[in-house]
């Protein structure tokens, strides 16, 4: 026979483990019930998207993306994790990334207003720091939502822009059916961006389609010296490359820079010259 | 025990076994709904992932690429670059075996390398992908191909 006292010991551990069980099973439900779940595997799957992007990239490059459902991110080896303080089971909002060389990963980001993935020399770097510049195009752009910018450094060549705007378009994909604030990249007001296509050609092209960001973004210069609409019809005489539509694009100002270069030597030889016009535009 | 008393059993045992049909019918139906409607937010559309994996072996200076003319290059197509580039032995995550051709003005194939694989590739490929590039070798540049199979594609 039992003593009384055991009784009641057994029945609290019974009571305690209930309510932990029910606490669990509410916060699973909740999690569910508001997708809350399904937002944190987006987010998780997007970085890694991100990271093996930026693995592609043969430059230094930056993801930045806002984090408007204030969650906290992981990576530690390939592994992304999205979470927040309250999660009872921690791991099932995660996604296998594929890492390029050695680098030991083990970075977190607790509650960050934003979530910078960089690929700096080979290494991937996590930073809620964003820079002022790109603070303003976020800003300009009254972000009330997740939204992603991608801007390859032009470090090495110009493929890292390929590689961007692939990327845009691929998160374009993503996001186009989601009601979840993201933008095709037209709707961007400034975005530059460079990109070759399939058969080796090159091309880079601001839009311009608000002048005022253009000139807040310190696109102003760019457009109107270094690259003007002069300099570039001469690059494109020179290459007698100009198709119809383009043409009509840079006469409406969709687009204020758009080059084509037909050959891998060329590509890169003008390329390089695109480059050192646009040092000041990252700065 | 009563005609009263087993009726009244009878019937809470008919009770709950409708209520557990219910309960579950409702259950899954909640699930069902749930998922399908907000699990589409979180899903990857077919073919991107792959695409840009695919990308770091044709672009990614940590693969083939040669630093300085941003081409293939012959003598990086290694399994140890392979395995260093694309550093994972998971089979949860996607899978490839590469090979490399350089061909002729005539589409002849003169000179191969087949095959380099990933760690985690275990021979079963369910796609097979052709690309059309240039092949740095000895300083030169050739026409080629980069042949890429694809294992755990839905992965």
């Amino acid at each position: 026979m039992k003593k009384r006292g055991q009784l009641t010991f057994w029945m609290m551990i019974s009571v305690v483990g209930a309510i932990l069980v029910a606490y669990v099973l509410a916060n699973i439900a909740v999690e569910w019930g508001t997708g809350s779940i399904f937002v944190k595997s987006r987010l998780a799957r997007q970085v890694a998207l991100e990271i093996n992007s930026l693995y592609a990239v043969p430059g230094n490059s930056y993801i930045i993306n806002e984090n408007p459902y204030n969650f906290s991110i992981s990576l530690k080896d390939n592994e992304v994790r999205v979470f927040q303080d309250n999660d009872m089971i921690v791991g099932t909002a995660s996604y296998l990334f594929i890492k390029s060389g050695n680098q030991k990963i083990n970075l977190n980001l607790r509650y960050p207003e934003y979530i910078v993935i960089s690929k700096i020399n080979g290494k991937i770097l996590l930073s809620d720091k964003v820079d002022d510049f790109f603070k303003d195009i976020i800003k300009a752009q009254n972000f009330k939502d997740s939204k992603i910018l991608i801007f390859a450094n032009p470090q090495l060549d110009i493929n890292a822009y390929e590689l961007a705007e692939l990327i845009v378009r691929g998160y374009n994909k993503i996001f186009q059916e989601i009601d979840y604030g993201y933008k095709p990249m037209d709707s961007y007001d400034a975005v530059l961006s460079m990109h070759s296509t399939a058969d080796d050609f090159a091309s880079i092209y601001v839009n311009k389609k608000s002048p005022k960001y253009a000139e807040s973004l310190g696109l102003a210069k760019i457009i109107e010296k270094e690259l003007s609409k002069s300099s570039i019809q001469t690059e494109l005489n020179q290459i007698e490359q100009l198709d119809g539509n383009l043409k009509e694009a840079l006469d409406n100002d969709k687009l204020a820079v758009y080059i084509k270069i037909p050959s891998s030597s060329k590509r890169i030889e003008i390329g390089k010259s695109i480059y050192s016009a646009l040092e000041g535009y990252s700065k | 025990m009563s005609i009263n008393k087993r009726a009244e059993v009878g019937s809470k045992i008919i009770f709950y076994m409708v209520f557990a049909f219910i309960a579950t019918v409702t259950a899954g139906l909640l699930v069902y709904i749930i998922t399908s409607e907000i699990a589409g937010i979180s899903k990857i559309p077919p073919g991107l992932e792959e695409y840009l994996l695919v990308k770091r072996f044709t672009y990614s200076k940590d693969c083939f690429v040669d630093e300085s003319t941003g081409i293939i290059s012959w003598d990086k197509f290694t399994d140890i670059t392979l395995r260093d580039c694309y550093n994972t032995d998971s089979n949860s995550v996607k899978a490839f075996r590469l090979s490399l051709s350089i061909i002729d003005s005539n589409g002849k194939i003169t000179e191969e390398i087949d095959s380099i694989t990933t760690e985690n590739y275990d021979g079963f490929f369910t796609k097979k992908i052709e690309k059309d590039i240039e092949i740095l070798k000895d300083s030169k540049t050739y026409a080629g191909k980069l042949t890429i199979y694809v294992e755990n594609e839905n992965k």
